[in-house]
């Protein structure tokens, strides 16, 4: 699989986002996260590349969700009615994204919009690749029903 | 799931782009992919290479050390007559080993003659096992094979002796397998110097003498040695490397599936007397997910690595090793092999339970399908159902939950397709949620 840093940042920045709902805090924790992907040799593995990148992101999200829960609540949660505005046909999408657990929601981003394996993903929850694609496939009947006019076969 | 469903997606997670991707990348001091490549194809060498020296350095540790004569002699003779004798190729060789040294000639080391006919000896066996001093160099061969091929050793001592001012002979009788080695020989070392008399070691053993003359030191004593010695090679060991289980059996006969063999069902249609399949289980139509699931020990989802037609009293059987990528019941190793037994396949007429004398005459292959639809190749993936085969069937292997090929499903537009029935169509809920 070769293997773009370039690429994978857009990446780890959607599922850090994903997490944290702010560009800043998000792009700092990619940044943060491919120094030390790229600091740690023993991170280099040919088959792991894209599990070790998402586990730091992961464990990075996860230590600035308890820094800012010390700190104050986030002042730059995702607007509705921005998002409405910029994507006026994702509308019910949207909604209906929000209505997924952070979990679920995090798995389609990665299988959909980062477009990464199964396998990876299934590593990454600990999973196995057989439970993953039922939860696929149950998360995708959720959103058919929530938004029926999108083509989401 | 098509583009543009993907694409109205992504809009919908209304994710801003990243607007310091460039000025990160060019903060940094290598460029990511350059850095990133040069890890993997430096790594795995430099582990391979350290581990290969380890195992050098461990193996050489190890051999048993020999204790090098002091006599750097000026002219040094060796007459050596070997036995060697190898696990499959039995040999004698009779080699004398002669080296002459002198002032002129100070960094040769020694040169090997064969008795015979003069011929160096460049067995490189030879070099590293019985003598480890034959590092050979051929530079003076011509001269030394006219001392040493046509003489004998005490012959070669006495005209050594005039023009120069040590000599030693040694005898060496050596018999060794590829792994242990027991030398028996006699080393006799003759010196003899005018000038300088120094103590010589005796000999300990014949495998590890290194001769490198490099000086003049006459040595005026004459040591008779006998030495027995046995030798053990040091047991190199291998990396540990993750092998997955292999719980495959040896069938207990293989036959190679025939082209031109005879259909078993068009043979009974002709036989008078049809073997009955009454009572036998596995009826296709019968078949529910019941019985797929309370009569399966396990249920795997694997690629088949070998396909074996076998017999077992007369009635063919097909040995199925399989490696198991994704257990979904059952208590076994992902990654582990086993063999699956499923009714049917090719078997010679003379070994068919029904004795067809046409078919013997003629020396037909049968193939008898056994209510299969299906043949497995090498390489498919299947999800089998599977349970613990029972007696006549070889302990330790698996057979197929039913009688023919329900108990397989081929993976196809996400669904798993039964390979007897293709109506019968599972898919992941049915399983999970049976």
């Amino acid at each position: 699989m070769p293997f773009d840093l370039r690429n994978q940042y857009d990446k780890i920045y959607r599922y850090c986002y994903l997490r944290v709902h702010s560009r800043e805090t998000a792009e700092d924790l990619t940044q943060e996260t491919f120094l030390r992907f790229l600091e740690k040799p023993q991170y280099h593995n040919k088959n792991k590349d894209l599990q070790y990148l998402y586990t730091i992101a992961g464990n990075l999200c996860i230590d600035e969700y308890r820094r800012k829960t010390t700190e104050e609540l986030p002042e730059d949660l995702p607007d509705d009615t921005d998002n409405e505005n910029k994507v006026l046909t994702s509308i019910a999408l949207s909604g209906a994204l929000k209505k997924l657990p952070d979990e679920d929601r995090e798995i389609i981003l990665l299988r959909y919009v980062n477009e990464e394996p199964v396998g990876v993903i299934s590593k990454l929850y600990n999973i196995s690749r057989f439970a993953l694609n039922r939860r696929i496939k149950n998360i995708l009947e959720f959103l058919r029903k929530e938004f029926e006019k999108e083509d989401l076969k | 799931m098509n583009k543009k469903s993907k694409k109205t997606l992504k809009n919908a997670f209304n994710i801003p782009e990243p607007n310091q991707k460039d000025s990160f990348f060019n903060k940094l001091d290598i460029k990511p992919e350059r850095k990133f490549s040069s890890f993997i194809p430096v790594y795995l060498p430099t582990a391979i290479v350290a581990v290969m020296v380890i195992g050098v350095w461990g193996g050489i540790k190890n051999l048993p050390r020999f204790e090098q004569p002091e006599n750097t002699d000026n002219n040094i003779i060796y007459s050596s007559e070997s036995s060697v004798s190898e696990n499959q190729t039995d040999y004698s060789v009779q080699t004398s080993l002669s080296s002459v040294r002198n002032s002129e000639n100070q960094n040769r080391t020694t040169t090997a003659v064969q008795n015979d006919n003069g011929n160096t000896v460049t067995d490189e066996k030879n070099m590293s096992v019985t003598t480890t001093s034959a590092k050979t160099t051929n530079k003076n061969s011509d001269k030394n094979k006219d001392e040493s091929s046509a003489d004998s050793p005490s012959e070669n001592s006495s005209e050594n002796t005039s023009d120069s001012t040590s000599e030693a002979s040694h005898t060496t009788n050596t018999s060794r397998n590829t792994t242990n080695v027991k030398t028996t020989g006699t080393t006799t070392l003759s010196t003899r110097d005018e000038n300088n008399i120094k103590p010589t070691k005796p000999l300990t053993s014949t495998q590890t003498t290194t001769t490198e003359h490099k000086g003049f030191s006459p040595l005026p004593q004459t040591t008779t040695t006998t030495f027995e010695d046995s030798v053990d090679f040091p047991s190199c060991t291998a990396p540990v490397v993750d092998v997955p289980p292999d719980y495959t059996i040896k069938p207990p006969v293989r036959y190679y599936p025939d082209n031109n063999a005879v259909d078993i069902n068009d043979v009974i249609q002709n036989d008078p007397n049809p073997p009955s399949t009454d009572g036998q289980p596995g009826d296709s139509t019968t078949a529910t997910w019941e019985d797929f699931l309370d009569n399966s020990d396990m249920i795997l989802i694997a690629t088949v690595d070998d396909v074996i037609y076998t017999a077992i009293d007369g009635v063919p059987y097909t040995q199925e090793n399989i490696s198991v990528s994704e257990v979904i019941k059952g208590d076994i190793e992902q990654y582990s092999k086993i063999s699956v037994y499923s009714n049917g396949g090719y078997i010679p007429a003379s070994e068919y339970k029904i004795q067809l004398d046409w078919a013997i005459e003629n020396n037909f292959m049968l193939f008898d399908p056994a209510q299969n639809k299906t043949v497995s190749q090498v390489g498919d993936e299947y999800l089998y159902f599977i349970k613990k085969s029972h007696f006549p069937l070889p302990d330790g292997s698996y057979s197929l939950t039913t009688y023919s090929d329900m108990s397989k499903f081929r993976y196809k537009d996400g669904h798993y397709i039964n390979m007897n029935n293709s109506n019968i169509i599972l898919d992941f809920d049915d399983l999970t949620n049976n």
